[in-house]
Order: structure tokens, then sequence, then C-alpha cells
């Protein structure tokens, strides 16, 4: 083995770096936080348009737990009215999104970002408390 | 073409498994994963979306910083230690970095020596160690792989279930990033010590990992 193999093969190494970070870029931020922000400003105002941005394990426990489709049921749940981003994080498929009113755990499914959950607190070590999730 | 073939036959048959078995993990962590993900109303990913996600690559970061630390250590610790009676072990005299001479340097040279060691001077003494660095650099790489891609997907699954992703400090203390690290460390250093010690008593003719088959147990050193 020569003193230059090691660079051959740094190569698959830096493609590792890029691949563990995917999803992580600006793109997905924006797209991320572009799907919570028309959720937060029209859970109350447009509830259809925000019950489209729904996960489907989100939207069917919504519809589940009470009587009536989630456009009847979305404003019910008091959901903060949100105008701005504050911060996003993304990891693969999966994102988190704070507004300014409201903190939205969101996912990315072929058809686009779709929010899991919403109307979340922060709860310490534990698993934020939503007033709207799947599960 | 198997003439050509036969005195690599050793490297490329660990290529070919090594490739099979990156193939086998890629499928069977993509269904793994997919299968949680269906279980919980997430979504689903694609083959090539699961071999370039940091699920996959910490998976096999995790494992190859540790067999680049099994062998840098291995490497490194047989220059100066001994193991009575393996095959793994210098001859009992022979501790240390041994002579020029004994290392065919400096004036010891052969014609056809590589390049560096008739070189001298630098390249000598960096060539002399290229073996401890070069493994050592691929350690300290795959391990900041793991850092990275395992910090990545600890952090997809911290949202998953609804609570805060790490830092770099906390995921760098973190019992995951550790957990992950030594349940691979400890395989590695079983390993090594199993062959050192089960070489002393035990053979396998024709390899020359083994003693010959009729060498006594008190030989060290010396290979079939």
């Amino acid at each position: 083995m020569t003193v230059r193999s090691p660079l051959r093969y740094a190569g698959w190494l830096g493609v590792a770096l890029a691949a563990a970070c995917a999803g992580q870029g600006s793109v997905e931020d924006r797209a991320a936080v572009q799907a919570a922000l028309l959720f937060g400003t029209s859970a109350s105002a447009a509830p259809a348009k925000a019950c489209e941005l729904l996960a489907p394990l989100t939207l069917e426990d919504l519809e589940g737990e009470e009587t009536g489709s989630c456009p009847r049921l979305l404003p019910e749940q008091d959901l903060p009215e949100s105008s701005a981003a504050r911060g996003v994080e993304v990891f693969g498929k999966d994102a988190i999104v704070r507004l300014d009113r409201d903190t939205l755990f969101l996912a990315r499914f072929e058809e686009g970002w779709r929010v899991t959950a919403a109307g979340c607190t922060a709860n310490g070590d534990r698993p934020y408390d939503c007033v709207v999730k799947r599960g | 073409m198997r003439q050509a073939l036969r005195p690599h036959a050793l490297s490329l048959a660990f290529c070919v498994l090594l490739v099979l078995a990156l193939i086998g993990q890629a499928f069977t962590g993509l269904a793994h994963y997919n299968e949680q993900a269906t279980s919980s109303g997430l979504p689903v990913m694609s083959l090539v979306e699961y071999v370039t996600s940091s699920h996959f690559t910490v998976d096999v970061a995790e494992n190859w910083q540790s067999e680049y630390l099994q062998f840098l250590l291995y490497i490194l610790f047989t220059v100066w230690l001994l193991q009575k009676g393996s095959p793994e072990s210098k001859e009992l005299d022979k501790a240390g970095r041994e002579s020029d001479e004994q290392q065919k340097v400096g004036a010891h040279a052969r014609p056809d020596s590589p390049s560096w060691v008739r070189a001298g001077g630098w390249r000598l003494r960096l060539y002399s160690r290229s073996l401890g660095l070069t493994m050592g650099a691929f350690f300290a790489l795959s391990w900041l792989a793991q850092l990275v891609a395992g910090r990545s997907a600890y952090n997809s699954e911290q949202l998953q279930s609804l609570q805060d992703p790490a830092g770099w400090r906390e995921y760098a203390t973190s019992p995951d990033f550790w957990n992950r690290t030594f349940q691979n460390w400890q395989s590695e250093f079983l390993a090594v010590a199993s062959m050192v010690v089960l070489s002393i008593f035990l053979r396998e003719r024709g390899s020359p990992e083994s003693k010959p088959v009729g060498e006594p147990h008190g030989s060290t050193g010396i290979e079939g």
C-alpha cells in the first residue's frame, strides 16, 4: 500500500458525511417552514386547507376521536395562529418548526411535508404535549 | 484470466463478501426501517433514499470505525507487546521497532525495496509508520462519520417521538453514541484476544494465521 492510498478512499467518507447530512439542506428547511406556516395560518381561517396538510395518521386520529370531519373539528382544537417562523431543524424526513406561537412536528411524504403534530408545548425531558397528533 | 486473478484471490474474495454484505445490509435495513415507519404512520423510504440516509450511514460507519481501531491497535501493540506461544506475536526477543538490518532499511535496503525506503529521510520515516497512520486515519474519519450520521439518525427518531433534537455536544456525550461505540469495540477486542490465545493451542493446516500443525504450543511468532 502506498502513502497516497488513503486519498482514494477519502471520497467515500466524504459522500458518507454528505449523505448523513441529507435532508438538512436549506431547500428542505424552506419547504418544511412553508408547510408549517401554511398550516399555522389556516388552521382556524381555512381549516379545509390545513386539513390537507395533516399527515394521514394524524388526520385519521383527529377524525376518529370525535364525530365529524377534519374541517369542522380542527378549529375546535383552538390551535394558536402563527404568522412567522422562529426556527427549523430537519433531519432526514423529519422536521420540527418553531413558529412564533406554536411548535409543529412534520414528516416528508411523497406529496410533500405534512404535519404530524401541532399545538405542541415543551414538557421538559418528556415528549411535547401536543393538541393534535398521531397515535 | 483465472491465472491473472489467482495471486489476488484473497483480497478479491473479501471485497466480494464486503459488497454482498453491504447489499444485504441495505435491503434488510430498508425493510426494518419501513416496517417501523408504516406501523407509526410515517413516510417510508425507497432503496436509494435509505442508502443515502443517516440511518444506513451510521450503521455502516459504526462498524467500520471499530474495525479500523482494531487493526490500528493490533498493528501498534504487536510492535512492543508479546504473547508466548502465539503466531500473532513476534518472537520473545524481538519487542520494539527492530534494527535497520532486520527491517531492510538504510544501508540494508534492497534494490527492489519500495521507493520511499530507498529515498530515506522523512519519506522513510513516514513510510515506516504508514500502515498505522492509515488505519488511524480511517478510524478517525469513520468515527467522525458515525458521530455526524448518528446524530442525524438519532434526531430523526427524536422528532418522530415528539422530542427535541440533540445538539452536537449533547449527542457526542449521549448514551446512543457511546453505546453504539462500545458495543462495536467490545466485539473487535474479543476477536483479537480470541485469535491471539486460540492460535497458541489450535491449528489450521495451510493457513499463515496458524502455526504448523506439529509446532509446539510454546513456539512464538512461527506461522504455517
